[in-house]
Formats: C-alpha cells, structure tokens, sequence
C-alpha cells in the first residue's frame, strides 16, 4: 500500500506585483513513498522540498492537483494522529523544558497522562537527552534542539514520518545517531519520508529516492537501480614492478595510465577488459596489488540533473506512479 | 490564500461565514436596543463624571488637545439638541469647563456655550462665567467680550457690566468698527429690544455654525414678537383707559385707531387676547417666561446693576 | 482535554514565563500609588480620584497587553516557524486559533484579579467606600478587554505585527467614539451618508457602551440588564471577530 501519493501537485506564489509571472515552486510532481520504506527525497536548494511537504501536511494548499497520505487528503485534521513531522532547523517553545515540550505535544495528540509519562522518559533516552529532561529549551545547542525535534516528531507513536533536513547543522556523530534512529524506525515498521540535499545519507540508508530540480521530479527509484542505469562501470587496477611504458596493448585496454615511481594506476572503462588486463600484467612479471571496480555514485546523476537542469526527462527515469 | 475547493471544505466555510453574519446581526441588534437604552440623556450624564480638569490634565498625558476636541464632541451634541433638562445644562457647563482647563485657547467651545447657557436657554450666569473664563485666556478675541457685553446688557438687564464687557472687545485690535458705537448706545438705553435685535444680527454673521445661526434667527424672532406683545399690551392700556373696558378682539385696536397696523407674529403663529383678562398671547410660544423677567428687571434694574457681576462669581454647583 | 485547552493552557503558560505579565502589574501599582499621592494633594475629592485612577489604570493596562499580546498571539507562531510543528498535529487551525485566544483571554484575566485586588486594597487602606457598581464597572472593563483582544487577534490573522498594532489602536479609539460619530452625521442630511455612517457604526464595536467607570467611581450602580446586556454585547462581537479570524487563518499558507 501507497503511504504518501501526490498527483500533478502545483505551487505558484503571486509574485506581489501584477505583471509579473507568479513564482513556480511546484510543478507538476508525482510522488509515490510505500509502507515500510525510507524514501529519501534529494533535491539541490530551493528544489520545492520544503513546499512538498508542507503540501503533505497540510501547512500550505497546492494550487493544482492532489496529495494523499495513509489514503486521506492531505490536510485531514485526523490523519496526522498517524504522522510525525520534524521542520527543517526547528523553532520551538524555548520556554519550554523538554519535558514540558514533549509534554504538550503528546497532549496534542490526545494522549493521556500515563502514557504521556511513559514516552517522554524513553524518547528522551532514545535520542540521549535524558540530563536535559528539566532543562528549557532556550539552553539547548542546534544538535540537541535537533534531537529533541525528533522526539516530538515520535511522541504519539505514528506509522508515517516526515522529516525535513533531519541531518543537516549536526556533527557526525549526531548524524550516525540519526541515520539509526531512522533504520530502526524502519525496523518497527514505520514509513520514513525525509528530504535532504546530502547524498550520502541517502545513499546509505534510503530503499528508494526521489531527486526533485525545479519543482519537478526527474528521478526515482531504488538506489541500487538509479545507479546500475547509469553509464558504464569503471575499474582501477593498481600493479607494481611493470614497466608500462611502450606497452601498447596495455594502452589500447586503458582510458588512462598514471605511472607513479615503482606503481602504476591503470584505469580501465568497463569490467570486461579486467581479464585480459590482469592475464598481460602476469606475462609481463608484474605484481598486482588491487583491482577496484569504481561504482557511478548516485553523485554522479545528481550533478548530471542539475548540470541539465531537470529539462528533459533522463531515459532512466522511472515514473514515479508506481502502484 | 488560493484553496483547492472541496465539497466538505466548501460548507464548512459558508456555515462559518453564516455563523459569523448571524453573530454580527445579533450584535447589532443588541446595540440597538442598548442605544435606546442609554439615549442622549445617560451620555450627557457622563460628562457629569468627568473628572476635574486639573485632575485630567496630568492624566491624559500630552493629547490635552485631543482630549478637549473629544470632550467637545459629546458636549456641542447637548447644545445642539433641543430639549434638554437644567441637570443637562449643568453637565454641559461642566464638560465645558473641563474641556477648557485642558485647552483654554479653544475659542468655539466658550462662544458656543456662552451662546447656548446665557441667550438661549436662560443660564446667563453660567453663559457670561464660561465668557470670562475664554476673555481670560483669549484676549485677542473680541467675539467673546462682545457676547458677554450683550449677555450682561439685555439677558440679564446689567448694563453696567455689559458696558464694561463692550468696552473690552472694543479695545480688541481688528474689532468691528460698529463696535463703540454699538457700545454706546447699550451703555445709555437699558433693555432696549432695537439694539439687542442689531446686536444679535452683527452677531450672527461671525458666527460659521449652522445650528447655531438658526437658534439666533429664532432667539431674534422671539425678541420681536416680545415687543409686538409689549406693543399691543400698551395699545390695549389705552383702550381701557379711552374705552373703560378691554377690546373683545385685537382687531377692534386697528378699527378704533389705538394702532395703525397689526403686527404677524414673526414666529408662525397668532396674537390672541383673553377677552376676560386682557392679556395677550402668541399661539406660537406657550410661555412669555421670559417677559416676566424683564419686567422684574426693568423694575429694578438699577438696583440689579449695583450687584450684577458679583452675582458672576458665586460657585456654581459642581456635579460629581 | 481537548486540543483548545492543550493550546490555551500552553498560552498562558508562555505569557506568565515571558514575563510581560509581571512588568504590568508592576506598573498597576505604581499607577494605583500615583493615584493616592494625587488624592494627598488634593482635599475635596480624594475618594472619586482614587476610584477614578484605579478603575482606568485596570482598564488601560488591561487594553495594553490585550492589544500588544494579541497581535503576537498567532503572528510570533508564524514568524518564529513554531506553528509548523503544532499544525502537523491533528488540531484544525480554528481550534489554534481559539485555542490561543482563550489562553490571552485567561492570562488577561489573572492579570486584571490581581489588579483589581490591588485597586480593592488601596480603597481599603485610604477609607474609600468600596461600592458595588466597581464591581459591574470592572465586569464591562473585562468584557471590552476581551473585545480588544478578538480585534487584534482578528487583524493578525492577515497583517504584519505592526500593521495590526495600528489598526487595533485604531478600532480602540474608534470604539469609544462611534456614538459620538453617529450622532454628529445624523445630523446632516445626507440620506446616503446617514446610511453609511449607520453601518458602520453597526461594524464597528461600540467600546463606549462597556464604559461605566465614570458612574461607577461614584457609586452609582447600573441597571443589571443593562450590564448583562452590554455584557452580551461584547461578547456576541468578540465571537464576530473569532468566527472572521478563523476564516482567513484557515485560508492561510505557512
């Protein structure tokens, strides 16, 4: 079953001023998240991210098409006792302790006491905030604030998570802390939907990615899918004690050929030649020390999409209506 | 602030919508019933409770200005209205006289009030001390001495006091050249109804207000139909002592030659005579209150002109 | 308790820790003192002044942080992005908007006990008479705050914090001198004019109807319908301003 789907959703802002084109944020995006998987939404600054999911909670009213969450319209008050949804850099009552604050958000969610006691003191050892428990939050660091954002997101349990930027502003431990506290989210069976404009975190722990460029959707897909779509695979071989100069068919295999003091890096534009490579490395005496296959990293679409802007759609482009 | 409209959403926002207009038109009607509720009257009381100006003065920081128009604002309705009762006219005189600590060079308040205390409905002492207290603080005005001057001389039949008055707005620089000549002829003849009539006339012109212009042309009506009634009064005198008896019907004055014309009254209505009592009366005012005064004061007038501005000071009761 | 009450709680909560709440009172207490110093000064009329100052200070500090609390009521939830987090949650935005409302309206209560219980006192410790139309007149001060707070609450909903601010104080003033406008047209002849004016005057809120300070400072005592009247009055208006400021905020984008 679908969690998230989105049909044609369009954003426009009036630009204040008549005459002038209104500001497109959203244009025409189709998005589908299932249960159970950690979409990573990925998308350069200013891509409509933040404008999606505002659109998906309910905070901002598409100007064409439609969203569903968990089946409902988006913007359904009683949906979102099923949803929790952490801002990008988070605002909070700093007047608050954290307590109070998880406190208040529980109450929102219409849970009672009992069980409002119960969550605050695990989710505050979850996310390693038990000392501050008493503290306000205006005495909180940005990670700290982050953390506790991510508690309130968790409070009432919910089965779909939103987060917006849940990495960005914190060190690396803070992000580890963050990319297993959403694979073990997943682990409970929970749907995780968050966006970010950092690759690696979602090439370490997404199921599935949508790369969003102005507005519209150009990419989506399993990451492993994303990747073997792309153009060939290179491979590095690195050997010592051959001497590769005048080696014509070691120049005819390679795209490149770096000979550095007693090693030499040959790099090779497809796994098929490693065989042939490795077969003349051993007649010529030489010792080889590695062979690495060289992945094309979902870095490389990315900047692929945004050097092309999202123009035209990539002909790996897998729609994005999967049922 | 486009929506996407939706059936559900669509009627929620009429059934607020309705919500709302229903709210609003019960809470009009509320004010409505509240507004006969608390009339005209309830909010003259309030000017009762203004605080003393001295008192106001340090509250209401430095908008005394502001303060004085808003308070002018409530008070100029109660001189404008027509009916009003004497508790009325005292809270008038008190929003006025509070109005005029916080800002004493407000010239229209003290003319206004001056006008509608002392000519029209009779407070003179109040009228010429509202006069004092502007001539105090305004003495570049003539308009004000002038008023007062009149006031003393033919309202209250003090014309010593109105001399004095006349011979301040006099000596104001840009006063009327009539002014001395006006003042003379005051000064010598007490109580006459010619000069007062040509007074109220030069009057009338200064004055930009509208409401206040109209309830002058009638205070000017009454004075003549005064001296009508004066007249045929002495005319029917001189029947009784030619004919030993009181005419049966005015006209039997013009018939028999006591007078040459009959004069209309300029108010609208008919002289009449009480063919018993032989006193005249004009169907248009109920009352000659005013009438007796006079002849009181004609009577006595010297002996009233001895005390005429002393009696000025005497305090005027305060409303709290 | 339902989502309102989480909210208007949480309201308060966040007013009583900012601590404007607190400056306030202050400042009631040091009007309430300057009051008893004027009454030293003067001989005659030292009960009416402290009544007269006690009651408007209530009264304006009252109007004060109505207006100034009111018009960041929902605006600093905006700009400071909290809200973000609280309509993710499943409360509809009337329920936040009222939800905030009642929170002021709570906050402006307490404040307006503890003022009203340091005018009481001072009235006590200077031998004033302590009347029962104080009371009532304190009653329809409470009401009209409660106005005030529905009319910036209302303007915030679709205006910047300063903008609001300005109109608030405007329909303040307006407020207490509508009759007054009223009457002044009513007397030019103007058909159209009259009619206008006649509508507006049914627009805007009569402040000067909930105003019986005057009166009361001097123990006069107000009919009781006319208090609940007024009373009724006010808060039929109010609720105008809360259904008209829940309409624009549900048509809001964050």
């Amino acid at each position: 079953m679908d969690v998230i789907v989105t049909d044609n959703l369009t954003k426009s802002y009036a630009s204040g001023w008549p005459g002038r084109p209104p500001f497109v944020a959203l244009d025409g995006l189709c998005l589908t998240v299932r249960r159970g998987e950690i979409f990573g939404f990925l998308g350069p600054n200013g891509a409509g991210k933040t404008t999606t999911l505002k659109i998906l909670l309910g905070l901002v009213r598409p100007t064409s098409g439609q969203a569903y969450l968990l089946g409902q319209p988006a913007g359904d008050v009683a949906t979102r006792r099923r949803i929790g949804f952490l801002p990008e850099s988070p605002y909070f009552y700093d007047y608050l302790t954290a307590e109070e604050f998880l406190g208040f958000y529980g109450q929102l969610a219409g849970l009672n006491r009992a069980a409002i006691n119960q969550r605050v003191t695990d989710l505050l050892g979850l996310v390693g905030l038990t000392e501050a428990r008493a503290r306000q939050l205006r005495k909180f660091s940005k990670g700290m604030l982050q953390r506790v954002g991510l508690a309130q997101a968790l409070i009432h349990d919910p089965e779909l998570i939103i987060l917006d930027e849940p990495m960005t502003g914190l060190d690396p431990v803070g992000r580890k802390q963050v990319r297993d506290l959403i694979l073990s989210l997943r682990d409970c069976g929970k749907t995780v939907f968050f966006s970010t404009h950092i690759l690696h975190d979602v090439e370490m722990i997404c199921d599935r990615v949508g790369i969003v460029m102005k507005g519209r959707l150009v990419a989506s897909g399993r990451v492993d899918e994303l990747v073997r779509q792309d153009h060939t695979q290179s491979v590095e071989v690195v050997c010592q004690q051959l001497n590769v100069e005048g080696n014509a068919f070691i120049h005819s295999l390679a795209t490149r050929v770096l000979q550095q003091g007693p090693q030499c890096l040959i790099v090779l534009p497809s796994p098929d030649a490693v065989d042939a490579l490795v077969g003349e490395i051993r007649r010529q005496g030489g010792r080889l020390l590695s062979v690495t296959p060289h992945k094309a990293s979902l870095e490389d679409l990315y900047f692929q999409e945004a050097t092309q802007q999202g123009a035209q759609p990539l002909p790996y482009m897998i729609s994005g209506r999967a049922s | 602030m486009k929506h996407v409209p939706s059936g559900s959403s669509a009627k929620r926002f009429v059934g607020q919508v309705m919500f709302g207009v229903a709210l609003l038109v019960g809470a009009s009607v509320l004010l409505n019933a509240l507004d006969r509720n608390r009339d005209a009257g309830a909010r003259a009381e309030q000017l009762a409770y203004l605080p003393k100006g001295d008192f106001l003065k340090l509250a209401v920081l430095g908008y005394r200005q502001v303060v004085a128009d808003l308070i002018w604002l409530q008070a100029v309705q109660h001189i404008g209205a027509k009916r009003d009762t004497q508790l009325g006219y005292t809270w008038t005189y008190h929003a006025v006289d509070v109005l005029t600590d916080l800002d004493p060079t407000f010239v229209p308040p003290y003319q206004a009030t001056g006008l509608f205390l002392g000519v029209l409905v009779g407070r003179h002492d109040e009228g010429v001390a509202i006069l004092r207290k502007g001539i105090r603080h305004n003495p570049a005005s003539w308009q004000l001495p002038f008023l007062a001057g009149y006031i003393s001389y033919y309202e209250r039949c003090d014309p010593a006091a109105g001399g004095e008055f006349f011979r301040i707005a006099a000596r104001v620089p840009g006063a009327p050249a009539y002014l001395p000549q006006l003042a003379a002829r005051m000064t010598v003849e007490s109580g006459d109804a010619s000069a007062a009539l040509e007074f109220l006339q030069r009057f009338s012109r200064s004055v930009t207000d509208e409401r206040i212009r109209e309830a002058l042309v009638r205070r000017m009506k009454e004075i003549v139909q005064e001296q009508d009634l004066r007249f045929l009064e002495e005319g029917i005198g001189r029947y009784r002592t030619r004919y030993g008896q009181a005419p049966a019907k005015l006209e039997d004055l013009l018939l028999r030659g006591i007078i040459t014309r009959l004069p209309v009254d300029p108010l609208g209505g008919q002289y009449e005579l009480n063919s018993l009592t032989g006193a005249v009366t004009a169907s248009s005012t109920r009352e000659r209150l005013r009438i007796h005064e006079k002849v009181a004061c004609r009577l006595g007038s010297a002996a009233q002109s001895l005390k005429g501005t002393g009696s000025m000071e005497t305090p005027l009761p305060t409303v709290q | 308790m339902g989502a309102i009450g989480v909210i208007a709680l949480n309201a308060f909560r966040e007013s009583l820790r900012d601590k404007i709440l607190y400056n306030l009172v202050l400042f009631a207490g040091l009007l309430i003192g300057l009051s008893v110093l004027l009454a030293d000064l003067s001989i005659t009329e030292h009960h009416k002044v402290i009544a007269d100052m006690g009651l408007a200070a209530i009264n304006l500090i009252g109007v004060i942080i109505a207006i100034f609390v009111g018009i960041s009521l929902v605006n600093k939830e905006i700009e400071r992005r909290t809200i973000y987090t609280i309509m993710a949650r499943p409360i509809s935005r009337a329920a936040f908007v009222l939800g905030k409302y009642l929170g002021l309206t709570l906050t402006l209560f307490v404040n307006m006990t503890i003022m009203v219980a340091v005018f009481l006192l001072t009235l006590w410790l200077y031998h004033v008479p302590i009347q029962f139309s104080m009371f009532q007149a304190v009653l329809l001060i409470f009401v009209e705050i409660v106005v005030v707070t529905a009319v910036a609450l209302f303007f915030s909903t679709f205006s910047s914090t300063t903008l609001s601010a300005i109109f608030t104080l405007g329909f303040y003033v307006i407020g207490h001198l509508t009759a007054d406008l009223r009457t002044v047209v009513a007397n030019s002849d103007s058909g159209p004019v009259t009619s206008l004016v006649d509508l507006l005057y049914y627009l805007c809120p009569n402040l000067e109807m909930l105003n019986i300070k005057g009166q009361a400072a001097v123990g006069i005592v107000a009919a009781p319908e006319y208090v609940m009247m007024a009373s009724l009055y006010g808060l039929m208006y109010a609720g105008v301003l809360l259904t008209g400021a829940c309409l624009i905020f549900q048509q809001r984008d964050f």
